[in-house]
Order: structure tokens, then sequence, then C-alpha cells
């Protein structure tokens, strides 16, 4: 149990990878709050890049992420230390994401394009030589159940039942959907 | 054709996908909503608790205005008070007072654990 700032001597810089996350929760919840900058510091681009693919919108993507931040920092005393925090933070940003969604009713079949850029112009046409670029636009126009998985598999690698605790799926889900997912990415990276 | 066509190609070429760059500013606005904001996860109330207290000091000082300014209201109380006082100096309420807590007591001490309700489920 965390008692006291004492508790935590060190410095708690985000340079230092031996300082591992569930450190930095204790030192936060005693009263060094720096502790969850270097939080935020390790995980604040992951978040963004997951709530980005989620999304598919850069203003609601940084409300998301401001807000997974936020929600983390005051239930922080209810991540249990055996967890993983990019596990935990990922899955209140999925939340966060899922909430923004349901309430603009986006989740609709009409908002999934059926091509990934529906109005190529001349900007575009440079931009599919770029192979990145097509991917990223790929991943975008799978529908968001696939688009989450494998943007989590990106993120976490294939550690397929940190991914199904995000998702609060059952394995064998993830693992459907991140075989459909690819099936999807790859047919449209081939047509290319 | 791509290079697309193999799965082991597409994961090379997802995990060589570069995250996206936050917009400037998130982790500012970030540490102001939280490391910045005040202690906030070191309080040690929840917000049900600060609920609660809010409630109860609200009451209060409804109760306080009521008796300053109703004396209707206070005679009623003290009526209420005092109703309550004489049935506890009656030996019988002592009595049956006496009684449930030595129930509950015992009930302490043989513990429920072995114990099923008729309606209860296995």
């Amino acid at each position: 149990m965390v008692s006291a700032v004492a508790d935590f001597p060190e410095p708690v810089s985000a340079t230092r990878p031996e300082v591992d996350d569930a450190y930095l929760v204790a030192a936060t919840l005693a009263g060094r709050a720096e502790a969850f900058g270097t939080l935020v510091e390790r995980y604040e681009r992951a978040v963004y890049h997951l709530c980005l693919r989620t999304m598919r919108d850069a203003e609601e993507a940084r409300d998301c992420t401001q807000e997974a931040f936020f929600k983390a920092f005051r239930s922080l005393r209810t991540f249990k230390p055996d967890a993983k925090f990019s596990t935990w933070i990922f899955s209140i940003a999925y939340h966060a994401c899922c909430d923004r969604l349901g309430r603009r009713k986006r989740f609709s079949r009409e908002e999934l394009p059926d091509r990934a850029d529906p109005a190529p112009g001349p900007e575009s046409e440079v931009e599919r030589k770029d192979a990145a670029r097509a991917l990223r636009a790929a991943i975008d126009a799978l529908p968001e159940k696939y688009r989450t998985v494998i943007t989590l598999y990106h993120l976490q690698g294939k550690q397929y039942e940190e991914i199904a605790r995000v998702l609060d799926l059952p394995m064998g889900t993830v693992k459907t959907h991140l075989f459909r997912a690819k099936e999807q990415l790859r047919k449209a990276l081939v047509n290319e | 054709m791509s290079d697309y066509d193999e799965h082991d190609d597409l994961d090379r070429a997802l995990f060589a996908l570069p995250l996206e760059e936050p917009p400037a500013g998130l982790r500012a606005s970030i540490l102001r909503a939280t490391v910045f904001a005040g202690p906030a996860v070191a309080s040690p109330l929840g917000r049900a608790e600060t609920v609660g207290i809010g409630i109860a000091l609200a009451l209060a000082a409804w109760l306080a205005m009521i008796c300053l300014t109703d004396r209707a209201f206070v005679a009623q109380i003290e009526g209420l008070t005092l109703a309550l006082v004489n049935a506890l100096a009656d030996p019988r309420t002592l009595l049956w007072l006496g009684l449930g807590a030595g129930i509950a007591l015992a009930a302490s001490f043989v513990g429920t654990r072995g114990l099923r309700l008729p309606f209860a489920g296995r």
C-alpha cells in the first residue's frame, strides 16, 4: 500500500524505461503528480493514435485522448497493480470513443465508406504512391470493429489477450475480427 | 501486384506504420486538466461521499434556518423528542431493545455461513 511521498524518492523521468508504469501509478497516488505526467508522455501518442483511428476525426480524437487521461487520473485508485497500464488506458480511451460514436449515432453502416478515399483528387493521386498513407487509408476504410482491433494489434503487438481486455470481447472474437480485418486490408491493398 | 499478398508482409507493414503525431498542445492541456488541476487523485473522498456530505450540510443548514424562523416547527420537534425520551424511559421498551440486541449479538457469534434461507438458490 502506498503511504507517503517519501516512499518514492527517485525522480520519475519518462526517459528512464526501467521506471515501470506500476511504479508511476503508485507514485502518483502517493502525491507525486509529475509521475502521471510521465505516463501521459509515454502513452499520449499511442492513445491519440487509437482515438484517431477509431474516430477518424482529429478534433474528436484530441477530445477523446484528453478525456481518457482525465478519467484515468480521476480513477487511478481503481487501477489494479497487476494489470498493464497500457491496456487500462487504451480501454478507457476506446470506451470514450464508443460513447462519442454512440451519442452521434455514427455506428451506422452509412458512415463506413466503401473506399479509402471517397473523393480522390490530384493530391490523393500522389498520396497513393506512399505505402504508409495507403495502408492508413485502408485501415480507415475498415468497419469500426475491425479498424479498432487492427489498431490495437498495431499498438500492442500480438497480445490477443490484452486486445480482448481493451475491447471487452472474447479472445476468439478478437482473433476472428483480426483475421477478417487483415483479409479486407490485404484485398484493399492488392487492388491498389 | 502489391507487397501485401501475404499476411506476414501486411504485419510488417502494420508494425512499421508510424503512430500519428498528436496535435501541439494536447499534452499541455491534459496536464492542465490532471496534474496541475490540484490533488484530486489524492482526495480521500470519492464523488459519492462528497455528494453525501453536501446533502447532509444542506439539510443541516435547512433545519437550522427552520429552527430559527419557525416556532411551531420547533415546538413539534420538542414534542417528538419528549415522546422519544418518555418511550426510552419505559422499562418495557428497554426490555424489548435489550432482547433485540441480545439476539443480534448471539446471531453474530453463530454466523450465517451455515445458514440457508428457505428461498435461496444453491
